[in-house]
């Protein structure tokens, strides 16, 4: 194996939240309970997943880092775990031993574990189990990473990643055609985050600011390719001394099965787009090649 | 199920104008032509009048469904049935029908009638959007045998999709007459994930002369055979229907839970198990999104990781589904009550086109 396997937030969180099943480390039929937050450090970083799972006698805190936010998660998370909580930490393999080293440096207990993720599945990096079934239950479990179910909705701090601003579009795309479908002819756009982002209502000002400017700006840049004909942003303000808001407007109503397969297949390029951003040159170059 | 078929049989024969003590023969609906038709249907009214009293929902769903209609379904004053009786110029009855909407979930609407009339009349009620027509999954069509006496005729139909499969194979019949019960057996042993029964039909038991049809849709129809028989079919058949429908509003809903700091997630996937793994993954995942026919509706298709595509549909009603497909299996996340009709579609073209069987409750992680 040449790369080590990196697993970002949003995945790790993903495996937490899945070992809710009876196979899982936590599983809800032996009285276990996953429940999560979005919790942020004091300066500006993004915010991050922090789960807690909880039996009658245990409480275990699960958090998801990555070798760049490990280090103001970790001083974050000190601070708000209580008396009798396990730590877990949990990282991809490509970063294990980075994370390893933070974890020591920090001010974290000594019984803090580091779990990490490759292809095969979890393994223990620091620390011994105190609970032998769990170390049982982990070292059984057999399902590759790649077939984990992906449960969480997503963090809307996180969406930097391109792969989950991808999905995340898929998502804003089907909420837009969606009202198209229905004869509307505007959508509020923070009402459109809203509804296709389930945390985003939880997270903190400054975070909510940061994901709606990004998918703002790439709004913006897809208005003037693929979208150019289907949508239009515009701020709105009701009076003129009353705050404007933004709104999507579609420009055309719908038409037809084929009007829709065209808007769509517009949409797939402009989602193929945002995975491969590094790699285009002009949007119109592309709409001329691939389609 | 709470069909309560005494009720129903009464409310029947006061429709036909026969006493509801005396033990009537079958053909009591003359001159208009004996059949007797029941549908199945899942309603489907809109979440915020789901929030509605019970009394005022029926009245609403009453005058929308006579207004979608264009005719005058009359409601009960006592029980929650609603009744309608088309009659014709020389004051003959042609259509007379029941509604029944005791059970929260399920909707029965039994017709009277002549058969062609009959089922027409029931894909207008599917038409409308506010009911939509059930279905049986594959094991209940071939459990529904049992209920026959006599097997007359079966159709199958399954059909790999050769853009999934790469030497695709199907199993598509139709057999008649008495020997229609014996093949089917013997093709469920030898290949039991290609049966796919669209309808059987066959004589009630101990009634030789007797018609009964069950269809995947929910749909039953009969001639030549007692009332209060054929209500008993019907509860047994609404009874799994229950089952099925109330298993996937209680388990498979997927919900966000979040108080101020906390957030829960409940609810699992819907799964469903491929018998054969696919050999064209993607393009099922594109196949989906297409608004194709059978399924009618739209979405697109991303590639979670290299065994894992996520797929999220959507309709043109507003419901939606999201899907996460590998080669051996589909996992469904129902967001809403209203999306398992969405569900119900999904499961249909996938039964016919890849034979996936819904995971039994306790095969579901």
């Amino acid at each position: 194996m040449m790369f080590r396997f990196s697993a970002n937030e949003q995945l790790l969180a993903d495996w937490v939240q899945w070992q809710n099943q009876p196979e899982g480390l936590f599983p809800i039929d032996k009285g276990w309970e996953i429940k999560f937050q979005l919790k942020s450090p004091r300066n500006e970083e993004p915010s991050f997943f922090y789960f807690q799972a909880k039996s009658k006698s245990e409480s275990i805190v699960l958090v998801p880092v990555s070798a760049s936010s490990c280090k103001d998660i970790l001083s974050c998370v000190g601070q708000s775990l209580k008396k009798g909580d396990l730590l877990v930490v949990l990282c991809g393999e490509s970063v294990a031993e980075q994370v390893t080293l933070q974890i020591s440096r920090s001010t974290l207990p000594e019984s803090t574990l580091l779990l990490g993720l490759g292809e095969e599945g979890m393994k223990t990096y620091r620390g011994t189990w105190e609970n032998s079934r769990l170390e049982f239950r982990l070292s059984k479990q057999s399902t590759l990473t790649w077939d984990i179910p992906h449960q969480i909705p997503l963090n809307p701090g996180l969406l930097e990643d391109e792969i989950l601003l991808s999905r995340c579009f898929v998502t804003l795309f089907n909420l837009l055609t969606q009202s198209w479908l229905k004869g509307k002819s505007w959508v509020s756009f923070e009402e459109l985050l809203q509804s296709a982002l389930p945390l985003y209502t939880l997270l903190p000002k400054p975070d909510r600011r940061r994901a709606s400017g990004l998918i703002y700006r790439q709004f913006e840049q897809l208005i003037q390719g693929p979208m150019q004909d289907w949508l239009e942003l515009r701020s709105y303000s009701k009076k003129p001394q009353s705050a404007p808001v933004l709104r999507l407007n579609f420009l055309v109503p719908p038409a037809g099965r084929g009007a829709v397969l065209k808007q769509l297949r517009k949409q797939s390029q402009a989602i193929h787009l945002i995975r491969n951003q590094a790699l285009q040159t002009s949007y119109y170059d592309i709409q001329v090649n691939s389609f | 199920m709470l069909l309560n078929t005494k009720a129903v049989a009464q409310k029947i024969q006061q429709l036909a104008g026969v006493d509801p003590l005396a033990d009537y023969d079958e053909s009591f609906f003359q001159p208009s032509g004996c059949d007797h038709f029941a549908q199945i249907y899942l309603n489907t009214l809109p979440e915020e009048l789901a929030e509605l009293e019970q009394v005022d929902q029926l009245y609403f769903l009453v005058s929308e469904l006579s207004a979608n209609l264009g005719v005058d379904l009359s409601l009960e004053a006592d029980l929650p049935f609603a009744t309608y009786r088309q009659v014709s110029s020389q004051g003959v009855a042609q259509i007379q029908g029941v509604f029944d909407f005791s059970d929260p979930l399920l909707t029965f609407v039994h017709l009277f009638g002549q058969a062609k009339a009959l089922s027409q009349w029931a894909s207008k009620i599917g038409a409308t959007g506010l009911l939509q027509a059930a279905k049986l999954d594959r094991d209940s069509m071939l459990d529904a045998r049992h209920l026959l006496g006599e097997l007359q005729e079966v159709q199958i139909s399954y059909e790999q999709s050769a853009k999934v499969f790469n030497t695709p194979e199907g199993l598509t019949a139709n057999f008649k007459g008495p020997h229609c019960a014996k093949l089917l057996e013997s093709l469920l042993e030898s290949h039991p994930e290609h049966v796919c029964v669209e309808y059987l039909e066959g004589s009630g038991v101990g009634m030789p002369d007797s018609k009964i049809k069950f269809a995947k849709d929910g749909s039953m129809s009969a001639n030549g055979i007692k009332l209060h028989f054929f209500l008993e079919l019907a509860k047994s058949v609404g009874a799994q229907l229950g089952l099925r429908y109330n298993r996937f509003v209680d388990q498979h809903l997927f919900r966000l839970d979040s108080d101020k700091t906390w957030s829960q997630i409940s609810g699992s996937p819907v799964i469903f198990q491929f018998q054969n793994p696919l050999n064209q993954v993607e393009r099922l995942a594109k196949a989906l999104c297409q608004g194709q026919k059978q399924l009618d509706c739209f979405g697109h298709h991303e590639r979670l990781s290299p065994n894992l595509w996520e797929v999220s549909l959507f309709d043109t009603e507003g419901r939606s589904l999201r899907l996460e497909l590998s080669a051996k299996q589909c996992a469904v996340y129902l967001s809403d009550r209203l999306s398992v009709v969405l569900l119900d579609r999904l499961e249909t073209f996938l039964e016919s086109q890849v034979s996936a069987v819904l995971g039994k409750p306790e095969e579901v992680l």
